[in-house]
């Protein structure tokens, strides 16, 4: 039995995950799920009970780009290039871009619809996490 | 010719500057512009062509979140050469394909007016040559329904499902542009319902038209698609009945296509399709099998070589095509 409790400790312990998809602390939006992160970043919706939603990428290179794609889109970076070139014959663009995870945490905690993504130890009384990964 | 060079050397000078090919040329924040060209080559008995089919330029943006736009215009068959009869023709006018507002009210609620792709049929979608696996077209694609719309479409999530989409649109005025679609017709309506099971989509769609003549034509369809790891498996199949001024009634045309191909390695794609596709009143049965091979050297260029076998032997070709998205 006490190795059973040590052992549910150690899990509450572990961190859900190292990242985290943030917005705005004025936003509306509570949570989401990781489904909903992927339709938003993939522009399949852009709204949230009502609420418009505004995606914010990380720059191609960036690593932390890179584990987004790979745990919340789960798509090689590869099948993310072809998805956008088809879009761009359906007339719609990739989301819009931020060098850095302080430009995204400015940007993001600037405009209450924006959602993106950066390393939970950024997270700052300006943002909410909607999201861990 | 004059106003071709001007259309081919817009992707050259796009590429001077901070462009990425395939992705279109951001001129504003609301203003992106693009296009595409095909060009392709056919030779069987009955036929040995090359041509310069596809010509098209597009600009599109967002004005606001909710409120975008998208116009392109297309030279089809914009040259050709028969080169067993040793002609050439050319068709250099340009025709609008879509122009359209689209708005979105929220998930479940979008609007689109203008003229735009007929929901439904998957392929229909996507339907230009750089985007397929096949330079060849499906039947299906051809001869059963509109390709396009000039009119409204409404269309979202169906609410309180993340996975279940409907559209609805209805056409009730001449083409906006009379020179581009495959049917002319002046009276359409329809209706699609999507589920979304991740890596397996399925649709049923279906509506009814009304040529310029008279003529009017129900049909409907499903279709299935499922795309993994490289590979990506596409079957449609659909019905229609038509109603002749004449009075020749219930003349149906049906068709079906299952597609596999498969990415074996990078840059490289195989593609195979068998097609059946019956007109009653041509009194048409057709089986086809086309065996296809595309090369990418990147995403938005293609070069791309079949063979399509007929059940008339005289009626099988190899094809050949380069296409290109800017």
């Amino acid at each position: 039995m006490r190795r059973i409790i040590l052992l549910l400790i150690l899990v509450s312990l572990l961190p859900a995950g190292e990242y985290a998809v943030v917005a705005s602390a004025d936003s509306p939006i509570a949570s989401l799920d990781g489904r909903f992160v992927k339709d938003i970043f993939l522009k399949k919706r852009g709204f949230y009970h009502g609420t418009e939603v505004i995606p914010v990428n990380l720059g191609a290179a960036d690593a932390i780009r890179r584990v987004f794609e790979d745990k919340v889109l789960g798509m090689a970076r590869e099948d993310i290039n072809e998805y956008w070139i088809i879009n761009h014959y359906k007339g719609v663009k990739p989301p819009l871009v931020q060098r850095s995870e302080m430009g995204v945490r400015a940007f993001v905690s600037n405009q209450k619809n924006a959602v993106g993504y950066l390393r939970k130890s950024l997270v700052d009384e300006s943002l909410k996490v909607l999201y861990e990964f | 010719m004059k106003r071709l060079i001007p259309t081919l050397l817009l992707p050259i000078a796009l590429m001077a500057g901070d462009y990425r090919l395939g992705s279109g040329y951001e001129l504003l924040d609301q203003l992106t512009v693009g296009g595409y060209v095909s060009a392709e080559y056919k030779k069987g008995d009955r036929i040995d062509e090359l041509e310069i089919d596809d010509i098209a330029v597009m600009a599109y943006g967002e004005l606001t979140h909710s409120l975008s736009y998208l116009v392109e215009f297309e030279a089809a068959k914009y040259h050709s050469w028969d080169l067993k009869e040793d002609t050439e023709e050319s068709n250099p006018d340009f025709f609008t394909e879509r122009a359209y507002l689209n708005y979105k009210l929220s998930n479940q609620l979008e609007f689109t007016a203008g003229k735009f792709i007929t929901p439904g049929s998957y392929w229909n979608q996507v339907p230009i040559n750089v985007l397929r696996d096949t330079t060849s077209k499906p039947r299906l694609s051809q001869y059963i329904f509109p390709r396009l719309v000039s009119g409204l479409d409404i269309e979202g999530y169906l609410p309180g499902s993340d996975t279940l989409k409907y559209a609805l649109f209805a056409q009730k005025n001449e083409d906006i542009d009379h020179g581009y679609n495959n049917f002319y017709t002046d009276d359409h309506v329809g209706a699609v319902l999507t589920k979304d099971f991740g890596i397996l989509e399925a649709r049923l769609w279906g509506g009814r038209f009304e040529l310029e003549d008279g003529t009017q034509s129900g049909y409907g369809g499903m279709t299935l698609r499922y795309e993994d790891n490289g590979l990506r498996i596409l079957g449609e199949a659909a019905q229609s009945s038509t109603d002749y001024p004449d009075g020749t009634s219930d003349q149906t045309k049906e068709s079906v296509f299952l597609q596999g191909a498969k990415r074996v390695a990078r840059h490289h794609t195989l593609a195979a399709r068998y097609e059946y596709y019956r007109d009653e009143a041509l009194r048409l049965n057709e089986n086809l099998y086309i065996l296809g091979y595309n090369y990418r050297p990147i995403f938005p260029v293609s070069l791309k070589a079949e063979y399509l076998l007929h059940d008339d032997s005289a009626d099988s070709m190899a094809l050949f095509s380069f296409s290109i998205l800017f």
